[in-house]
């Protein structure tokens, strides 16, 4: 039987990038755009589903490339074009719970580039996940984000 | 033009009940057990509540002071392990305007023959609207109507 817990936490990053506000906001709007970031590190999307508006629902199967187990289940709660995406996911490993987010991700201009803050409250379920592992992986998605835009 | 801004802000309310955790969950699961404690004060009439208790299922209820604005409840049930947790989301709007989004987690641990509840409350406050001791408030006057509920039960 399950030890049942929860764990909170809050992750707070912050990125810049040589790009305008507008073609970061697409980097997520953009199915094109966001497959090419959107795992951490070498992580494979095995399933990707879009639907990017308020009220919009998106699922996502990914993990190592041998076993990619992950399930993301994303819905759209807050978009302000160009400024702000405010989402919560939950996310399971073959149907057992690892974690339920809410993200905050604001957009703001800088100089000529934009400034991204990305703010994540994160209940972790039963153990399965923590606070530093999430980081790191929201962490190279960020630096991802800039590759992406250099190219 | 709106000025965008946002607040991020946790807090938890302990409360302990002489109801047994199944009992206590439910308070939750059950529409019209949740309808008798889950809303505002008396003056904001009656509850309107709709509760599809299941994880995906949605939750909504509205309501607010005679000629005041009304307040809006939008839930997203994201995870249910019986008689022991419900995590979920939820946005409230202020007449038209959303003010906040929010992820709460209820745990319901055995307390002797009663029950401990954990409510931790992790939300993102929109566009000035930061109210974070209110909520707080607000989540302790329903855990009072819940205690009265459970009590009458």
């Amino acid at each position: 039987m399950t030890t049942r817990s929860a764990q909170h936490g809050t992750i707070g990053l912050e990125r810049r990038y040589k790009a305008a506000p507008a073609r970061v906001f697409a980097a997520w709007a953009e199915p094109k755009a966001r497959a090419q970031w959107d795992v951490p590190g070498r992580w494979v999307i095995a399933e990707q589903r879009f639907d990017f508006r308020e009220g919009g629902r998106e699922l996502k199967r990914f993990g190592p490339k041998d076993d990619p187990r992950f399930v993301a289940d994303t819905l759209y709660l807050d978009i302000v074009s160009d400024r702000r995406i405010v989402f919560s996911y939950s996310m399971t490993s073959r149907g057992e719970p690892i974690s339920i987010s809410l993200t905050t991700v604001e957009i703001m201009p800088d100089g000529q580039g934009t400034k991204l803050l990305l703010t994540e409250q994160v209940a972790f379920l039963d153990g399965k996940d923590n606070a530093a592992n999430r980081e790191e992986g929201l962490a190279s998605m960020l630096d991802k984000i800039g590759e992406s835009l250099a190219a | 033009m709106i000025e965008r801004s946002t607040k991020h802000a946790t807090f938890t309310i302990e409360r302990t009940f002489a109801a047994s955790p199944s009992r206590v969950f439910a308070a939750y699961a059950d529409v019209k057990s949740k309808a008798r404690w889950f809303g505002g004060p008396e003056d904001w009439g009656k509850s309107n509540l709709k509760l599809d208790f299941k994880v995906g299922g949605r939750e909504s209820e509205s309501g607010g002071p005679p000629g005041g604005p009304v307040h809006y409840y939008n839930a997203i049930y994201q995870d249910i392990v019986p008689d022991e947790r419900i995590v979920l989301t939820y946005e409230m709007h202020l007449d038209k305007t959303r003010i906040s989004v929010s992820l709460g987690t209820t745990e319901f641990k055995p307390a002797g023959a009663g029950t401990r509840l954990v409510y931790t409350e992790q939300a993102v406050f929109l566009d000035g609207h930061d109210d974070a001791g209110g909520r707080e408030q607000g989540f302790g006057g329903l855990f009072d109507q819940l205690a009265r509920f459970l009590e009458m039960q």
